[in-house]
C-alpha cells in the first residue's frame, strides 16, 4: 500500500484508520457543561447526540488542538487532536471552575478511536451497522447497535463522509474484523494520519498547532463575546486587526519540491508571508502549500510567488479552498453507491487549474 | 492600477458585498470580519442549510447578474466564499 493509494482511499472509496488520531476525555458530574464551557472557544448549546468543532486553545489565543465536542445526555465526550486525554484532563482541572462538581476522565488507555473516512465510509458504516446510518445527520453521535458500548461521530476533516467511532480497546478488534470484511466489496484501505492530514490539507481544513484562529480562517470556531481558555488575548489580537491571512497554494504540475514549514514567501522579491505546512499531493501531483500571506495578497489567483532560497518548490499560485471537487458533495445516498460510482455524471476530482 | 491589484479589489468588493448578504440577509450569527473567505458555506463554517441555500442564490443572483445553476456545479460553486466569488468574477 503506498501513500498515494491510501490518499486514493479516501478520496475515492473508503479508508480505516486505527492508529491514535487523539486524546479522549469524559467530563461528567452536575457541573460537566460549565467545565467544558471554560475551554470551549464556542458555546456549548448542544443537544445530546450532537457535537461541536472547535479548538483548544491556550492562554495567548494559539490553537493547541482540534477539537471536537459530544454531548451524550448530561456528559460531554471530547476528541482532541493535538494534546493527549492525559494533558486535556490538567487544562480542564486548571481552568474548569467548581471543581468538585465535575470529572474528568482519560480514556486514552481504555479506548479506541477508529476513524472511517471517503465518500462512501457511509455505505460501508450502514453495511456494518444498518441503513439507519444513512440518515445521520453531520455533526451528531450515534450508538452501534451492533458494537455495545460502542458510539460514532459523524465528522470528518477531509471534505468526504468521516465517522470516527469511540469504542473500548476490548471490543475494538471485532469491530475492525468486521469494518474489513464489510469494506471488501468498496476496495476499503488502510491509512495513516499523513493521509488524513494531506486531505485536510487539500480541502483548507488542515490546523496548524501554534498558529492563532485569526489568521488560520478558524474564526467560526470560536466566539468574541464570551470567557474561556484563551479569550482575553485572541480578543486583543483581534482589536490590533489582522495583518496575514492564511492561503492555499500550489506548486506547478508535476513539481515535488515540498518547502519547508517557516520558511519566507516572496513574489518580485519582497517578503509576502511564509510557509506553514505543504506536502505533495498524489491526487493533484502538484505540491500544495497551506501559507501565510500579507492580507493584500491572500486571495486566489496570486501567482509567481516563490519560496526563498527554494527553487525546486517553483513558483506557487494562490488558489480557493477545497482544491478538488469532494466526491462526497455530489452523492445523492438514496440513489448512488460504490458498485454503481461509474454510473454517475460527477466532475473531475482536479478542479479546473 | 496593475492587473492584479485591480483583480484583487475586485475580489474584496464581492467579499464584502458576500458578507453583507450572509449577516443582513440571511441572518448569520457571524460577524462580517468572522466569515472568513475559504471556510464552508454549509454543514460546518457558516453553517448554511438548503432554505438559506436558496436565499442566498437569489440575492447572489440579483446582486451581481449572474445565474448560478441548480446542478452539481452550481453546488461546487457555493463551497465557500471564495469559490463563490470565483464564480461570480467568471460569469459576470
Amino acid at each position: 500500500m503506498t501513500f498515494a493509494d491510501e490518499v486514493a482511499g479516501i478520496r475515492g472509496s473508503a479508508a480505516l484508520t486505527i492508529e491514535p488520531l487523539y486524546g479522549i476525555v469524559r467530563v461528567t458530574g452536575p457541573a460537566a457543561a460549565e467545565a467544558v464551557e471554560a475551554i470551549s472557544p464556542r458555546a456549548l448549546f448542544l443537544r445530546s447526540g450532537q457535537i461541536l468543532h472547535t479548538l483548544l486553545l491556550d492562554d495567548d489565543g494559539a490553537i493547541q488542538a482540534d477539537l471536537f465536542i459530544g454531548r451524550i445526555d448530561r456528559e460531554y465526550v471530547l476528541l482532541a487532536d493535538g494534546v493527549t486525554g492525559t494533558a486535556l484532563c490538567a487544562v480542564l482541572a486548571a481552568h474548569a471552575p467548581q471543581a468538585d462538581a465535575w470529572q474528568a476522565i482519560d480514556l486514552d488507555a481504555t479506548h479506541d478511536v477508529i476513524s472511517v473516512n471517503g465518500p462512501y465510509a457511509w455505505e460501508l458504516l450502514a453495511a456494518v451497522e444498518s441503513d439507519h446510518v444513512i440518515g445521520v445527520p453531520y455533526l451528531t453521535s450515534f450508538e452501534l447497535e451492533s458494537a455495545p458500548g460502542a458510539r460514532a461521530f459523524r465528522s470528518g476533516r477531509t471534505g468526504e463522509f468521516g465517522y470516527e467511532i469511540l469504542i473500548e480497546k476490548p471490543s475494538s478488534a471485532a469491530l475492525i474484523e468486521r469494518i474489513r470484511e464489510r469494506g471488501r466489496e468498496l476496495d476499503l484501505v488502510d491509512a495513516t494520519r499523513d493521509a488524513l492530514e494531506l486531505c485536510a490539507l487539500e480541502n483548507g481544513f488542515f490546523v496548524v498547532r501554534g498558529s492563532s484562529p485569526i489568521e488560520l480562517q478558524l474564526q467560526w470556531r470560536v466566539d468574541y463575546d464570551r470567557d474561556y481558555l484563551g479569550a482575553e488575548a485572541l480578543r486583543r489580537r483581534r482589536s490590533e486587526g489582522v495583518r496575514r491571512r492564511s492561503c492555499l497554494m500550489v506548486g506547478p504540475a508535476g513539481g515535488q519540491g515540498v518547502p519547508t514549514s517557516g520558511a519566507s514567501l516572496l513574489r518580485g522579491g519582497a517578503p509576502i508571508g511564509r510557509v506553514l505546512h505543504a506536502r505533495h499531493s498524489p491526487t493533484l501531483d502538484r505540491v500544495v502549500v497551506l501559507g501565510l500571506l500579507d492580507l493584500r495578497l491572500a486571495h486566489p489567483g496570486v501567482d509567481a510567488i516563490e519560496v526563498a532560497d527554494d527553487p525546486a518548490a517553483g513558483a506557487l499560485q494562490t488558489r480557493s479552498a477545497p482544491l478538488l471537487h469532494n466526491r462526497s458533495l455530489f452523492l445523492d445516498l438514496q440513489i448512488h453507491s460504490y458498485a454503481s460510482r461509474a454510473d454517475g455524471d460527477f466532475p473531475d476530482i482536479v478542479r479546473g487549474t | 492600477m496593475d492587473e492584479l491589484t485591480e483583480r484583487l479589489r475586485r475580489r474584496e468588493e464581492v467579499l464584502v458585498t458576500l458578507r453583507s448578504i450572509l449577516v443582513r440577509d440571511l441572518r448569520v450569527r457571524l460577524a462580517p470580519d468572522q466569515i472568513d473567505p475559504d471556510i464552508p458555506l454549509f454543514g460546518s463554517g457558516v453553517a448554511l442549510d438548503s432554505i438559506d441555500a436558496v436565499d442566498f442564490v437569489v440575492a447572489i443572483e440579483h446582486a451581481f447578474a449572474v445565474r448560478v445553476p441548480d446542478d452539481m456545479m452550481g453546488r461546487a460553486a457555493l463551497r465557500s466564499l471564495n469559490t463563490t466569488i470565483d464564480f461570480i468574477i467568471e460569469h459576470s
